[in-house]
């Protein structure tokens, strides 16, 4: 699911939604405002697959939601 | 009977005339230059003063200052009675008489200084119609009546220069034709009433002309203007006319108007802004309820799912437990959910505040337009009543044209009725006044027979146009043959009046009346004019130029010098008849 396989095209794999979110991540940003952004693109598809998405990027210590705005963790 | 004339300047040459001819003779000397000519020697000044004596303006000669406060005396016969006639050219509203006036109609007043007898010019003239035409005061009720000035001036006429040797019938040339018409018919003893009524009638023709010529002009030129179409003209114009009255009645002026139609054009701006607002509002609405629906979340197995398989791939990194995870997922599902509910909310209060806002605003629209509905401005108010204040004088003009128009049609037709009418009294009054016709005519014939040995005709009828008299003696031609038409004419009236009033009528010639006639005819009507006068009882008094004696064509009994009563000579200064000359 998360990494592209037999079955799954890296297209449609989680890896690859989540470097496109982490993309479009910038400073000051709300959910809706991310999602808006990029609900468009065929890579995010659905809402459940954009919060599955931002779920690893967290999994991962990537992304943190402070006070409302989703950003980078700063390391 | 004219006795003397004279004067209380003593330069006055006096002049006393006898019965019959009486000839005042001008005579030219060889000394005379072409500027001293004959007619400074007052034969026309003659006849001036008569007609001054007997009422007559002032004119040519009388009006010179150096005549100013000359009195001049007539001596005459009037109804039987011999009369003193003073006139001073100063002073000339004032006629003093001596003689016996008691039984006059108009009596004098007696001046209380010189204790004379006073008359006014206009009594003056009134006695003499009376006395010698016997024109009666009855004859006031005529609007066109024979007056005296006109009469006598047949009998006394002036000077060629006034036009008064241009035909028998006109004393000056500027006659009016009823003047001639009711003078003439008068003298002739015609029925003059009725040529005094036709001109009456011909009054109210131009009378109904000139109203017919208003009720066509002006305004309504372009419109011919007979009675059918002003009748449906002015019915248009009624109604027009009502119609703008209730307007101006129900008419409610709204000072600020033009301020209140801005504001409901404001309010229409405002609203149209509103709902476009609303409209765009409603359609984020719309796709945010679609959001909401469509936004499904995912389920905690697939999380958990995703968790055990990144830590089988990223084993080291992992650092966050699952709890931590879930917790993530749930915010980031809650914020999503809180800002999509929030924003319709918000979208949802803006409307509704919008709605009410447009609500508040059309219903003041409503009573702003219902103002706007009921009243008017105060210009287009103005501008209203101008309209109408048009009308009703359009209206008012036409109802006048169309009164006028009417009265012509109808004066019209009474008009030719009347015409008609009097035209046929007037023919049978004529024919019943042969004898009086026939008299004139054997009379006019007599005296052009015996002056051209034809006789001449004297025609009188009553026409549509009144009467109409003419004359005429064969051999007609020369201006001497004019003049004698005249002559005979004015001989034939002498003696008809010398049969017919008690004051004894006098017939005046200017030398002009014999001017271009031949020697011949000059002898034959001397010779008439004298046997004519002492026959009937008339004076016949004419001024006659020397040079112009037909000495050789006298009858052999026939004295011209013995009825000469005056000699006016130029040879001397004050040879002539004023003593002075200018």
């Amino acid at each position: 699911m998360i990494l592209p396989n037999k079955h799954i095209q890296i297209s449609n794999s989680i890896l690859n939604l989540g470097a496109i979110l982490l993309d479009n991540i910038t400073a000051n940003q709300t959910v809706s405002l991310l999602w808006d952004k990029v609900r468009e693109l065929s890579e995010v598809r659905n809402f459940e697959r954009f919060s599955l998405g931002l779920d690893l990027l967290f999994i991962l210590g990537i992304v943190e939601l402070k006070d409302g705005i989703i950003r980078r963790v700063e390391k | 009977m004219i006795h003397s004339i004279e004067c209380d300047n003593p330069s006055f040459k006096k002049i006393v005339f006898k019965d019959g001819l009486n000839v005042i003779l001008a005579e030219r000397t060889k000394e005379a230059t072409i500027k001293d000519s004959r007619n400074g020697l007052g034969k026309s000044t003659l006849i001036e003063i008569i007609h001054f004596c007997l009422g007559a303006d002032k004119r040519e000669t009388l009006k010179n200052p150096r005549l100013d406060n000359w009195t001049f005396i007539l001596n005459l016969d009037l109804g039987g009675k011999t009369y003193s006639i003073s006139r001073n050219t100063a002073d000339n509203n004032k006629i003093i008489i001596e003689g016996d006036c008691s039984d006059w109609k108009i009596k004098p007043t007696i001046d209380e200084k010189s204790r004379k007898q006073i008359i006014s010019r206009n009594d003056w003239k009134k006695c003499l119609g009376i006395l010698m035409f016997n024109l009666q005061p009855i004859y006031d009720e005529f609007e066109y009546v024979p007056t005296f000035r006109s009469l006598i001036s047949y009998f006394i006429r002036q000077n060629g220069q006034r036009g008064s040797f241009l035909t028998p019938f006109q004393q000056y040339k500027s006659q009016r034709e009823w003047d001639i018409q009711i003078n003439n018919a008068f003298l002739l003893s015609l029925g003059w009433e009725y040529a005094s009524k036709l001109q009456v009638i011909k009054d109210r023709v131009k009378f109904l002309n000139h109203l017919k010529k208003e009720a066509q002009s002006g305004l309504l030129a372009n419109l011919m203007g007979n009675i059918g179409e002003l009748e449906a003209l002015k019915i248009r114009i009624e109604a027009q006319v009502q119609d703008e009255d209730s307007q101006l009645r129900s008419f409610k002026v709204h000072n600020q108007y033009n301020q209140i139609e801005r504001n409901a054009d404001n309010l229409t701006k405002n609203i149209h802004e509103l709902v476009n607002l609303n409209m765009t509002d409603r359609m984020i609405l719309e796709h945010y309820e679609a959001s909401l629906s469509e936004e499904k979340d995912a389920r905690t197995d697939k999380i958990i799912k995703i968790y055990k398989e990144a830590g089988l791939v990223f084993m080291d990194i992992i650092t966050k437990k699952i709890d931590e995870v879930l917790d993530f997922h749930r915010k980031v599902v809650a914020n999503r959910k809180d800002f999509l509910t929030n924003e319709m909310d918000r979208i949802r209060g803006n409307i509704s505040r919008r709605e009410d806002e447009i609500k508040k605003m059309t219903s003041q629209r409503t009573e702003l337009m219902q103002i706007l509905q009921s009243h008017g401005a105060l210009e287009e108010f103005n501008e209203l009543q101008k309209n109408h204040q048009n009308s009703v004088s359009q209206l008012k003009d036409i109802s006048i044209r169309l009164e006028n128009l009417k009265k012509f049609e109808q004066g019209k037709s009474g008009i030719s009725i009347e015409q008609e009418l009097l035209h046929q009294q007037a023919n049978r009054d004529l024919s019943e006044r042969e004898f009086q016709r026939r008299d004139a005519i054997l009379t006019f014939n007599e005296n052009s027979e015996a002056l051209y040995e034809v006789p001449g005709t004297l025609s009188i009828d009553f026409t549509k146009k009144g009467f109409k008299f003419g004359i005429n003696i064969e051999r007609s031609g020369s201006q001497g043959i004019s003049n004698m038409k005249i002559f005979c004419y004015d001989l034939m009236l002498a003696k008809l009046w010398a049969k017919r009033t008690k004051t004894p009528i006098f017939l005046i010639h200017d030398s002009n009346i014999f001017d271009g006639v031949d020697e011949r005819q000059r002898a034959l009507a001397l010779q008439l004019a004298a046997s004519e006068s002492s026959k009937h009882g008339f004076q016949y008094i004419c001024t006659f130029n020397s040079d112009m004696i037909p000495q050789k064509d006298f009858r052999g009994d026939f004295d011209f010098s013995s009825n000469v009563v005056r000699k006016l000579t130029d040879a001397t200064v004050d040879g002539g008849l004023l003593g002075i000359r200018f």
